[in-house]
């Protein structure tokens, strides 16, 4: 019998990807000898955590996790829209709980995350867990980021920390999406969710009430350019996102972990740009706060970008 | 079929006798009846002696409030096979249950289920290979659940549960019924939405064992691995139940899905009646053309006859369109009051749901006098009790056929079975040796849980829900290989001691249980502008179906393939109404790779191993209905089809084809007869679909350089796999014919092996299959379509046939004897 890569290369040759017989694959023993060569070379390329820490202007919080922490004094112009200050948020907001209470701003935490893909289900992992939280006039983006599968937990850890302190997350899609798969990869962590969750304002589901009217669909880089007068400019596509992660890992290549970064915390702006325009007093009377100034969605940046809800089951 | 069909006269060619006589009553009568008359029609006749009930006491520690459902619904005692399961379920260990029709065998997973519920929150997960058999077990569970007021939460999961009700499902269900393929793509990947329910889950069943097998079983058995595996990471342990219809090796089925060795209970405790069983061939109504009968005719009248007598009928015939068919003939004649409610029904796939419940519970009430069905009635469902059972065509495994003949049966009157046989060639061959399926201990089923390439799809689908350990265990392949290449491609990532999923994909949805892994064909209506999906074709056999030009056949129906996308998986097909059917020439180059285990004497040699296999279609023949005259012929264009599998092959030795061939032309021509009727046989004897098998005849040893088959002309011509024609007088090497039946599987599912060890009995059965085919020169039904002009040859293609199997036999010479 020949060994397992043969076998399985002359089955998957003619299984559609033809190859012809000189190119079989390599014996296994070949290739366990390459494999423990490129590993030696990928450890020594691969940038070490506190390098890359200081790259990206963060710190090491937990092995192979890094957090980097940004802070916009408020208020802060994004795009057309006023991100107000802490309390006028709240109450321009007029956010009002299940409870009825209306939170603090305070007791805000904006969430999204960055995925090695879209599919969900427990194979898929938020390896960027991006936060945000307006206090003392600034919104203090907080990131989180996996350099390996080691940093998960403590990353997960962070989470359920701020979970448990805050009143009220706003996302952007974020009950089909980003809470099931952090909630999925917790308890393959065998982390304890809270018993409790805050409260969960989904700006994909109150902008599609109230925005949505005229729009091609209902993406959040849409409603950036037609809620927000928002252009990314030198943004990362999220569909390239899985793709870099993967590069990432594989090769140690961490070109691209900047710029995911920057994706991501434009993401947590917009969810805090967005909640100040749905909160404007007019927005109900005029659903488009903004007429159609930015390009319209011929933007492949809009095109490119498929989370939203829609594409998921 | 008309002309047959007129020939018989359907509606009015009632024996004569039938009218003079009152009709008796009972199924003594029927037998009696269907006895008459002068034509020998019963080619096989069995008596089943009825067998008396072996009864148990409920077990002791049986909860008090389920021992009170189960007398409120007249369960005073349990079968002995019942309270034997409880005993091997309840001590925890995995356990098959291998019971005929109709013999309460839900009891033997239900009692342990439902009494674990109740006392301490254990749950069950069951699964069944159709939805329809899991929206039954709900139903039963809940009947047992009101008699006992029991509070036990059944329900369905599969892809009909609403979205707001699988939360529900999921926290609540004690039992949740479900099916193989929702495990797989919707359950599984999910897990920790179940965890809950994989916390405390206590109990699999697995009904409906003997379906899971070839391919489909070999999935399934990956499946339980990986629910094994989930189940491990929340810390539980659950005992499996396997329930089997009569198969052969129902243990060793249970034991491979498992990976484990299984307690089996296989002695049924149910009363049974008599049965009589009986194989009726059609009588011949063109003896020039030697044309029988259509099976349709005869099945009509037995079932006409038997409804005339009050006996409770069911049908089963093999496609939807026959069911219709068949049901309009009966209605015709017994529902033509529409005033009056229906005393015929067809059941089948397709219809809703409500209407299938609405048949079942009249079948059940007894207000139905006949039911024609498809195999959708074979499994589970219970429809009542029925006198007569009538098997319209053999379903084409032993085991379906007993299966189906159990659904007859009451305890006090003889029930009835009758096998009509079709003009089929198995059919036929069946009709001449009635003890094959009389006698026959029901068929073997195979898996092969490490097929690599089914393997693999499961280790991804695996390494998606958990992250491999170092060191962890899974099938028959060395983890750290698989994982390896797995990580070569990207799809997977080590960190630290953890093999991690990273790609971007759900890899369970790109894996499909029930077909193999290129991607089926869809066949699309173009008529009048219509784009409907008719049909679906595998990717195997594809390029022997769907080339432009073929005529596609569905329920009979002619369609014509206008147009193939290869790469887009898609036929464009159009309604015709040719009088023709199209048969692929191709020519299948096998190498051999590596030969496991051989076995040869004087004459022959036959061996199995792994084998190269090169498919080329290379063009059509046409093909006249009912005279199988050759009227055309058409190119085909398609790339080659590689494969790497097991075969079993038999090839002869130069000097002994020397000696019985004058040419080596002739040797050619019988060995491709002789490769037709093997091939039957093989199918018949391994429980596999006849395309689950590829047949080809080459060059015998490693350096094979020409294959043979049945060229535009109909004669036996060998190629090279160039396509140019080979003369096989000057090959320059000694002429080594070999027979080769091959897996047609990528990799293999396990019929070679088994086929070598069958040898014997295949040879044995092929030389039957030709010898005592009615035909004087060789036809369709054992050697394959036979030219005209062969019919005056000395050495005809049926004496050709026979003389190279007794040639590959060892008995060469025997047939001039015979």
């Amino acid at each position: 019998m020949s060994d397992f890569r043969t076998r399985l290369g002359r089955l998957t040759g003619q299984a559609g990807e033809s190859r012809p017989p000189a190119a079989l694959p390599p014996s296994l023993a070949e290739r366990l000898a390459r494999l423990r060569t490129r590993a030696a070379e990928i450890n020594a390329r691969r940038p070490i955590d506190d390098e890359l820490a200081r790259t990206l202007g963060g710190t090491v919080v937990a092995p192979a996790l890094l957090a980097v922490e940004r802070s916009f004094s408020l208020p802060y112009a994004h795009g057309e829209t006023r991100i107000a200050g802490a309390g006028t948020v709240a109450e321009g907001a007029r956010l009002s709980l299940a409870d009825g209470a209306s939170p603090r701003a305070e007791a805000l935490l904006f969430l999204d995350t960055e995925t090695s893909g879209l599919a969900g289900g427990t194979g898929t992992v938020a390896f960027v867990l991006g936060l945000a939280t307006i206090r003392d006039d600034g919104l203090v983006a907080r990131q989180l980021l996996m350099t390996g599968f080691r940093g998960e937990r403590p990353m997960l850890q962070q989470l359920v920390a701020a979970l448990h302190k805050h009143r009220c997350i706003v996302t952007f899609n974020g009950k089909s999406f980003d809470l099931p798969l952090l909630r999925a990869r917790a308890r393959l962590a065998d982390l304890e969710w809270p018993g409790e969750m805050p409260h969960h304002l989904d700006l994909l589901h109150v902008t599609r009430r109230r925005l949505r009217e005229g729009w091609p669909d209902c993406r959040l880089r849409t409603a950036e350019e037609r809620a927000l007068g928002y252009a990314r400019t030198d943004d990362l596509p999220g569909a390239e996102v899985p793709a870099a992660w993967q590069r990432w890992l594989q090769r140690g290549d961490a070109s691209p972990l900047p710029r995911i970064l920057d994706h991501n915390r434009e993401d947590l702006l917009s969810l805090a740009g967005l909640l100040a325009v749905l909160a404007h007093p007019t927005v109900r009377e005029a659903p488009l706060l903004h007429a159609p100034r930015a390009p319209p969605i011929a933007s492949p940046l809009a095109a490119q970008y498929p989370r939203v809800i829609g594409v998921r089951p | 079929m008309g002309h047959v069909e007129g020939a018989l006269d359907l509606f009015h060619d009632v024996d004569p006798r039938e009218h003079l006589r009152p009709p008796a009553r009972g199924s003594e009568a029927l037998i009696e009846t269907l006895k008459r008359g002068d034509r020998p029609r019963i080619t096989g006749e069995v008596v089943v002696p009825a067998r008396d009930g072996r009864h148990a006491d409920f077990p002791p520690g049986l909860d008090p409030r389920l021992a009170g459902a189960l007398r409120e619904r007249g369960i005073l005692s349990l079968y002995s096979h019942q309270r034997e399961a409880w005993d091997h379920v309840t001590a925890g260990r995995d356990t098959v249950v291998v019971t005929p029709t109709a013999s309460g065998k839900t009891l033997c997973y239900n009692l342990p289920v439902i009494d674990a519920a109740l006392k301490g929150g254990a749950k069950a997960l069951y699964l069944f290979p159709t939805k329809a058999l899991s929206q039954d077990q709900v139903a039963e569970i809940l009947e047992l659940n009101a008699a006992g007021n029991l509070g036990i939460r059944a329900y369905t999961f599969d892809g009909d549960t609403p979205g707001d009700a699988r939360r529900a499902v999921r926290t609540r269900g004690d039992i949740v019924v479900s099916n193989p393929d929702m495990l797989h793509q919707g359950i599984l990947p999910h897990h920790t939405k179940w965890a809950q329910f994989f916390e405390a889950l206590r109990f699999v069943v697995i009904d409906e064992l003997h379906t899971y097998r070839g391919v489909f079983g070999s999935h399934v058995s990956n499946l339980v691995r990986r629910l094994k595996r989930v189940c491990r990471f929340y810390k539980s342990n659950p005992v499996l139940i396997f329930c089997s219809a009569t198969i052969a090796n129902p243990r060793e089925l249970a034991e491979k899905l498992l990976g484990g060795p299984v307690a089996a209970v296989t002695e049924s405790g149910a009363p049974s009646g008599r049965k009589h069983l009986l194989v009726w061939n059609p009588p011949i109504v063109n003896p020039d053309l030697g044309i029988r009968a259509s099976a349709r005719s005869q099945s009509t009248r037995i079932a006409r006859l038997a409804i005339r007598m009050g006996l409770k009928t069911i049908v089963f015939a093999n496609s939807r369109l026959e069911v219709e068919v068949l049901t309009k003939y009966l209605k015709d004649m017994y529902d033509r009051d529409p005033r009056k409610p229906a005393r015929i029904a067809a059941y089948r796939g397709g219809y809703l749901p409500t209407e299938r419940r609405d048949k079942e519970a009249k079948l059940r009430a007894g207000r139905l006098d006949c039911v024609v069905s498809t195999s959708a009635l074979e499994l589970g469902m219970d429809i009542g009790a029925l006198d007569v059972c009538v098997l319209n065509a053999y379903p084409g495994t032993v085991a379906g056929a007993l299966q189906r003949f159990g659904r007859a049966g009451r305890r006090q009157r003889t029930a009835v079975g009758v096998l009509v046989c079709s003009s089929d060639p198995l059919d036929q061959y069946l009709a001449r040796n009635p003890d094959f399926f009389l006698g026959a201990s029901p068929e073997h089923a195979r898996i092969d849980p490490d097929q690599l390439l089914i393997l693999m799809d499961h280790i991804r689908c695996a390494a998606f829900e958990l992250p491999f350990e170092e060191g962890e265990r899974f099938g028959g392949v060395r983890l750290d290989e698989a994982l390896a290449y797995l990580a070569d491609q990207g799809v997977v990532h080590r960190d630290g001691a953890r093999w991690h999923w990273i790609a971007d994909s759900y890899p369970a949805n790109s894996v499909s249980l029930r077909s193999i892994a290129e991607g089926n064909f869809v066949v699309i209506d173009v008529t009048d502008g219509r784009k409907d999906v008719i049909a679906e074709v595998d990717y195997s056999s594809a390029a022997l179906t769907l080339y432009e030009g073929a005529i596609y056949l569905v329920q009979a129906a002619p369609w014509q393939v206008e147009k193939l996308d290869w790469t887009g998986r898609k036929a464009f097909v159009r309604a015709t109404s040719a009088d023709y059917y199209t048969d692929a020439i191709d020519y299948t180059k096998l190498k051999q790779l590596d030969e496991f285990g051989a076995d040869e004497h004087a004459d022959a040699r036959a061996g199995h191993g792994e084998v190269h296999v090169v498919r080329r279609v290379a063009g059509y023949k046409k093909i006249r209905y009912y005279t199988h005259e050759n009227v055309g012929y058409g190119q085909v264009r398609l790339p080659d089809h590689e494969m790497h599998t097991t075969a079993v092959w038999w090839e002869a030795a130069p000097q002994a084809l020397a000696r019985e061939f004058a040419t080596r032309h002739d040797a050619l021509g019988g060995f491709l007869g002789a490769a037709s009727a093997v091939h039957r046989i093989a199918a018949l004897l391994s429980l596999a679909e006849p395309h689950d098998i590829g047949r080809a005849v080459g060059d015998g040893g490693p350096e094979s350089v020409w294959s043979a088959a049945a060229g535009a002309d109909g004669r036996a011509e060998a190629r090279g796999l160039d396509g140019a024609p080979v003369d096989v007088r000057t090959t320059g090497k000694p002429f080594r014919p070999t027979l080769y039946l091959y897996d047609n599987f990528p990799g293999g599912i396990g019929i070679a092996a088994p086929l070598f060890d069958l040898r014997d009995r295949v040879l044995d059965r092929a030389i039957d299959l030709v010898a005592h085919c009615p035909c004087r020169h060789g036809c369709p039904a054992c050697v394959g379509p036979v030219l005209a002009v062969d019919e005056q040859a000395k050495l005809t293609p049926k004496a050709a046939a026979l003389r190279v199997l007794h040639l590959l036999h060892g008995a060469a010479g025997k047939e001039r004897d015979s």
